[in-house]
């Protein structure tokens, strides 16, 4: 699930903005984020990562992330000030071990002895497994994202000031899990109501010391877009096939000698005969075949252009309507940058056999940042500390499902 | 961020915020005894004074500039000049890491036991596998045997099921294993499938169910060869290596993944048992015994004990000659040499184990 192409997207969360180092802008007035890590050192943090992971058989791992955010958290200013990441891998190992024992080692060993003993003993009901599996597990990477989170915002300090998050865990994990079974059942119509829910109850659950942040959109905005990916993905090619079938129905009945059992033609006069069997003979020319092919990839090409369009609009709504009074957000992003963006990494990445993926990293955040804009005047005076400190440990389960970034 | 310093090249410029609210100010950082003072730069006045040896290096920013805090609150020096001259002035600051980044001596240990655990663990997996694996009842380890067989004759064999049929074949299998099974005091029954894939493999599933492939039956040049490969593969199945080798492998593969982190979802492995049986390897220890075991029940059954020998030489030499892939359950094998000696030193008779019409049976099962 770690995608570096979304870097930026989530992850910092937006905090305000203040004081420029100019004199404090008048109200209105726009400052640009800013990253300004160097690549190279960027490429040097990872390589050197890796070694000691692979060295420690893995056990590294907690410092590495560790310290790969403290330069991407330095090196992102918002508003004229740079963040601050104050987590340290000490943490995260607890947290790994905290969550290793007492819970992953006996859901693994329950969820594999409960799917063995029905493969054994019932295995005409292994489906209900197959089918239950999925679904608690997405649970549970719902709650391991939204600690995650909140672990990661107090870990995250903006002019010496902590973030916060509250709300519940279960909750976001069952309103995740329900939303995302919502959209499998309507063949996707759910996903933007369910993804704006789950930013929604993050950012209104999102705190900078004792302010806390608000989000006022809703999905029907950004609907629009996604209803432009989604009849591509799912109706053209339906509507394509259909058109293709036909195309062969009526190929065959003028040309009743090469027609098989596909179509039963009366001596008479044409007649269908059609039959729900006669498809699993149905033996469709060669032409057909590749032209359904050739548009479904174009198709899916396609779907995936205009999903780009949609996630565009859906960041640009995640900026302008999240607010930290009085500061608001705003999010310079068009559908066809983005598009260019994420082909650009793609392809980097597939050229590059990998080795790209810092160079993915280093762009996202400059990207990113170079589109995000905090408006308005804001008085750090007014924002205090916020008294809780979080959590002692770190991201366990996050680490454990390897979600996160 | 910009230059502070136009005027006074030696004065040191920072952005300053008490950490106890987001304001932040604009400050003149001055070295003094015992620390740094720090100055409002608009008001020209001290606001804070930082104690040199309570302020840690939080950040290196690239260019010298860095990040100093005490407690919660923050100075940030970005520009290259002022990090220069207070790096000068008090170089010990821009070594104070912060104690809790660094991993306690406890913290240590507890990882190094817990990593050491879980190798341990894993070491101990053949132990504590042969440990658990006598206390699942039979019926159950024939029901996932047969479960998994079929899963995997759906997956690699053709046909309707996947699977060589003959009645004559099966019979002469089955008289082949009687034959074995009657020199053994404590028989387990077993039967035996031909699945109709190409792979060059054979191997014995929980709960006696051994699977010959036809792509082996193919590539035997004579009826001892495949005697002796149902030999050693019914040894592992009197061992219980097969119910052993469940345990250890969906033990070991949760164990490490968990270890490793991203585990993903783990269980869907266990979907496929038939997957994790195929990839089954047993030590080279058991593997052993199994030929041990084979070439004896071969000689009292008066049956040549060269065939597996000569088998496994052919295999390994072709593998070495062409690069390709063992399969899993050859990866293990003791060195042909080593079995070449041990089946010369058994004394087996003459007979080749199945008659010219048995072979034959056998060998019409996959022509169809």
């Amino acid at each position: 699930m770690t995608d570096p192409v979304t870097l930026g997207a989530d992850p910092p969360p937006p905090p305000p903005p203040p004081p420029g180092e100019p004199p404090p802008p008048p109200g209105g007035a726009q400052t640009m984020a800013r990253y300004d890590g160097g690549m190279a050192y960027l490429y040097y943090i990872i390589f050197v990562n890796l070694l000691l992971t692979v060295a420690t058989l893995g056990l590294y791992r907690f410092w590495a992330k560790t310290r790969l955010r403290r330069f991407l958290w330095a090196h992102a200013s918002i508003a004229g000030d740079r963040l601050e990441y104050a987590g340290t891998g000490s943490e995260l190992l607890r947290g790994f071990l905290i969550v290793l024992f007492p819970i992953l080692l006996p859901l693994f060993l329950v969820l594999g002895a409960s799917g063995l003993a029905v493969e054994g003993f019932a295995p005409d009901w292994s489906w209900v497994i197959e089918v239950i599996r999925p679904w608690l597990l997405l649970f549970l990477i719902g709650i391991a994202l939204y600690r995650a989170r909140y672990y990661r915002l107090t870990r995250t300090r903006w002019r010496g000031i902590r973030g916060w998050q509250g709300g519940s865990a279960m909750r976001y994990a069952l309103v995740l899990t329900l939303g995302y079974a919502a959209t499998a059942f309507s063949a996707g119509l759910a996903l933007p109501w369910i993804r704006v829910w789950l930013f929604r109850y993050k950012m209104n659950n999102t705190w900078l010391g004792d302010r806390q942040f608000s989000f006022s959109g809703s999905s029907g905005s950004v609907y629009p877009h996604f209803f432009a990916a989604w009849g591509l993905v799912f109706l053209i090619p339906i509507a394509v096939i259909v058109v293709i079938v036909i195309a062969a129905v009526i190929g065959n009945v003028a040309d009743p000698i090469n027609s098989k059992s596909f179509i039963t033609m009366s001596p008479t006069a044409p007649e269908f005969d059609f039959d729900l069997e006669d498809l699993e003979n149905f033996d469709p020319p060669p032409w057909a075949v590749g032209t359904i092919a050739t548009i479904l990839v174009v198709v899916y090409l396609g779907g995936l252009f205009a999903w780009q369009f949609y996630r565009a609009a859906e960041m640009r709504l995640f900026a302008r309507a999240t607010r930290l009074d009085p500061l608001t957000f705003t999010l310079d992003l068009s559908g066809f940058a983005l598009f260019r963006f994420s082909l650009a990494n793609f392809l980097i990445i597939l050229l590059t056999v990998g080795l790209g993926i810092p160079w993915v990293l280093h762009r996202s955040a400059r990207f990113y940042a170079g589109r995000l804009r905090t408006v308005g005047a804001f008085d750090g005076g007014t924002v205090g500390q916020n008294r809780f400190a979080g959590p002692d440990t770190g991201e366990g389960l996050a680490d454990a499902f390897d979600v996160g970034f | 961020m910009p230059s502070m310093s136009d005027s006074d090249p030696a004065m040191i410029t920072g952005r300053y915020s008490d950490g106890a609210s987001a304001a932040v100010r604009n400050v003149v950082v001055v070295p003094v005894l015992g620390g740094l003072s720090l100055r409002d730069r608009d008001e020209d006045r001290e606001i804070a004074r930082w104690p040199r040896d309570r302020i840690l290096l939080l950040d290196d920013l690239g260019d010298g500039g860095a990040r100093f805090g005490l407690a919660n609150a923050r100075l940030t020096i970005d520009d290259p000049n002022s990090a220069a001259a207070l790096r000068a002035a008090v170089p010990e600051i821009f070594a104070a890491t912060p104690p809790e980044r660094r991993p306690s001596a406890g913290l240590l240990l507890v990882a190094i036991a817990a990593i050491g655990g879980l190798i341990g663990t894993y070491f101990a997996l053949p132990m504590v596998s042969d440990a658990l694996a006598p206390l699942v009842p039979h019926a159950w380890y024939d029901k996932v045997g047969a479960t998994a067989v079929n899963q995997i004759a759906t997956v690699f064999g053709r046909g309707e099921d996947g699977y060589c049929h003959g009645e004559k074949g099966n019979a002469a299998l089955r008289d082949l294993m009687a034959r074995l099974a009657a020199t053994t005091e404590t028989p387990t029954p077993v039967t035996v499938r031909v699945i109709d894939g190409g792979m060059v493999n054979a191997f014995a599933a929980p709960g006696g169910h051994l699977v010959v492939m036809r792509g082996l039956i193919e590539y035997v040049e004579a009826p001892s060869e495949l005697v002796g490969v149902l030999a050693h593969e019914y040894a592992h199945a009197l061992g219980g290596d097969p119910e052993s080798g469940l345990f250890h492998a969906v033990i070991g593969s949760v164990l490490t993944r968990v270890a490793l982190g991203g585990s993903g979802d783990v269980t869907s492995q266990l979907g496929f048992v038939g997957g994790t049986l195929l990839d089954l390897s047993h030590s080279r220890d058991v593997e052993a015994a199994a030929d041990a075991q084979a070439l004896e029940m071969l000689s009292a059954a008066g049956l040549r004990t060269d065939g597996l020998a000569l088998f496994f030489e052919r295999l390994e030499g072709e593998s070495e000659d062409e690069n390709i892939d063992l399969p899993g359950f050859l990866s293990s094998h003791p060195k042909s040499a080593a079995r070449a000696e041990a089946s010369k030193a058994a004394r087996g008779g003459q007979d080749r184990g199945l008659s010219k019409a048995q072979w034959d049976a056998v060998l019409a099962m996959c022509a169809s």
